[in-house]
């Protein structure tokens, strides 16, 4: 087929490319090069119309076919860059990839940015950057990290020393956050109706402080509830107190109860302790209807 | 250059023109992508010319020293990586503004000695209000096999669908292993 093609036009193609290659082209501006393609252009379209068969070959084929018909070592030179740009590819993907194992980064003309991804419980959530500068010493020319992290004090006690631990310190702290500010965005949009108040929060998110029913709509007394999570590499709380908003002494399946979940709040995540007891109570509905 | 840019045009019309004399007319649309893919591929062949091998090889060559700059501060070293996208969106969701779709990882690489293997797959649901996006599943297969510890850690983060943890485990574990391989080297020399 590619015989019937009128061949000059394929060499013709490749011939100009390799021309404009060779020779001194990188010196020539942008728009001379683009002016000469665009004139190859318009003789490759000439031709392209005197010879309908050409057309038909053209509309069937693929110009990589023409540049088979060329000498060998040509073929090579085309082939190698076609090795590369795959090559590029590749690296771009795992560069990406990078991504994955929580750190990852760009190199600067200045040092690095390096990007800080967090998530909590499989769920991916918000990522942070710590732009740094290769000089003695190494500084911190900018970042996304919210101001009350203590990032200073970590780059006070590791920056100098070890890069690396320094990053995976500031890695630990921002997870914590990420993962304790997620369960209690969780409590707020989807237990909404279990708490008989608004939730409290630090911008820190390691202090909250709410009040909750585990019947809606009944009788009971609400629970106050105060989490403190003195770990700030942590997400789940190290003081859990829970009281009674009855004030009068507590009976014993009370007392149980609060106790309880004190206990469920410590160690387990916040709107998982908070979905037990939405399955819990949708249980007993069900057992009295 | 508009000269030329007007002649192109022009040709481009006349080609077309021709190209129907030539044949049995075919369906318009289809005639119209066959003409655009055409001159599709000159202008890519004519384009891409441009991009010499020197300018390859030297964004290859930063990307590289990108790369193991990673590798050395992660001390992981990711050798293989693919993804494919399935859009799971139905036409009910679309009206409600609501996208989801699933992605699937394939990635592989070695922590000094040890090689692995993870395969994970992440939901990511888009609704007026946020997106999220969460690891629905994930698989690590390690060599080598026999260490408790590395199994212990590595159905650790299976279960809670945890990458970081397991890639920064990883990385603990393989250094505490080789300090440890280090200091008993140190000692059997004396």
């Amino acid at each position: 087929m590619a015989g019937i093609l009128a061949p000059g036009l394929g060499v013709l193609a490749h011939l100009e490319r390799l021309e404009n290659q060779t020779s001194r082209s990188r010196k020539r501006s942008e728009a001379q090069a683009q002016e000469r393609v665009l004139g190859t252009k318009i003789q490759k379209l000439r031709h392209l119309r005197d010879d309908p068969r050409a057309a038909l070959w053209h509309r069937r084929g693929s110009v990589k076919a023409c540049i088979a018909n060329v000498e060998p070592n040509r073929t090579v030179e085309v082939n190698e860059q076609e090795a590369l740009e795959e090559k590029l590819e590749n690296v771009k993907a795992i560069l990406q990839a990078y991504h994955f194992t929580g750190l990852s980064g760009k190199l600067t003309s200045r040092g690095v940015c390096v990007c800080i991804n967090t998530a909590f419980e499989g769920n991916l959530l918000d990522s942070y950057f710590v732009d740094l500068v290769i000089q003695k010493p190494l500084r911190i020319h900018h970042h996304s990290v919210p101001v009350f992290i203590p990032l200073e004090e970590i780059a006070a006690k590791y920056l100098q020393t070890n890069i690396q631990h320094f990053l995976f310190s500031l890695c630990e702290y921002l997870n914590a956050y990420s993962g304790r500010k997620y369960q209690a965005d969780r409590l707020q949009s989807d237990f909404a109706a279990l708490l008989t108040g608004p939730l409290q929060r630090n911008p820190l998110c390691n202090l909250l402080s709410f009040t909750y029913k585990l019947d809606p709509g009944g009788q009971s007394f609400p629970f106050c509830a105060r989490l403190l999570y003195k770990d700030l590499t942590a997400t789940l709380p190290t003081d859990v107190t829970v009281t009674c908003q009855g004030g009068e002494a507590l009976s014993t399946s009370w007392e149980e109860q609060r106790a309880s979940h004190e206990t469920l709040f410590c160690t387990k995540p916040l709107h998982q302790v908070f979905a037990s007891f939405a399955r819990r109570e949708k249980l007993e509905m069900s057992l009295v209807s | 250059m508009d000269a030329e840019l007007a002649e192109e045009r022009v040709l481009q019309a006349e080609i077309a023109a021709v190209r129907r004399a030539c044949e049995n007319p075919p369906a318009p649309w289809e005639e119209k992508s066959r003409v655009q893919k055409s001159f599709q591929a000159i202008h890519q062949f004519t384009s891409e010319g441009w991009k010499s091998s020197k300018d390859l090889k030297n964004q290859l060559g930063h990307l590289e020293s990108e790369l193991s700059f990673l590798s050395t501060l992660t001390g992981i070293n990711i050798r293989n990586y693919s993804r494919q996208t399935e859009d799971l969106t139905s036409t009910e969701m679309a009206e409600k503004s609501i996208r989801k779709v699933l992605q699937r990882h394939r990635l592989s690489g070695n922590c000094h000695m040890v090689t692995f293997q993870l395969e994970f797959q992440i939901l990511e649901i888009q609704n007026k209000e946020r997106l999220s996006s969460a690891v629905t599943d994930l698989n690590i297969i390690m060599e080598p096999t026999e260490c408790s510890e590395l199994s212990e850690f590595v159905s650790r983060a299976e279960d809670r669908k945890d990458l970081f943890m397991f890639f920064r485990s990883l990385h603990f574990f393989v250094e505490w292993f080789e300090y440890r391989k280090r200091t008993f080297k140190h000692f059997k020399v004396k």
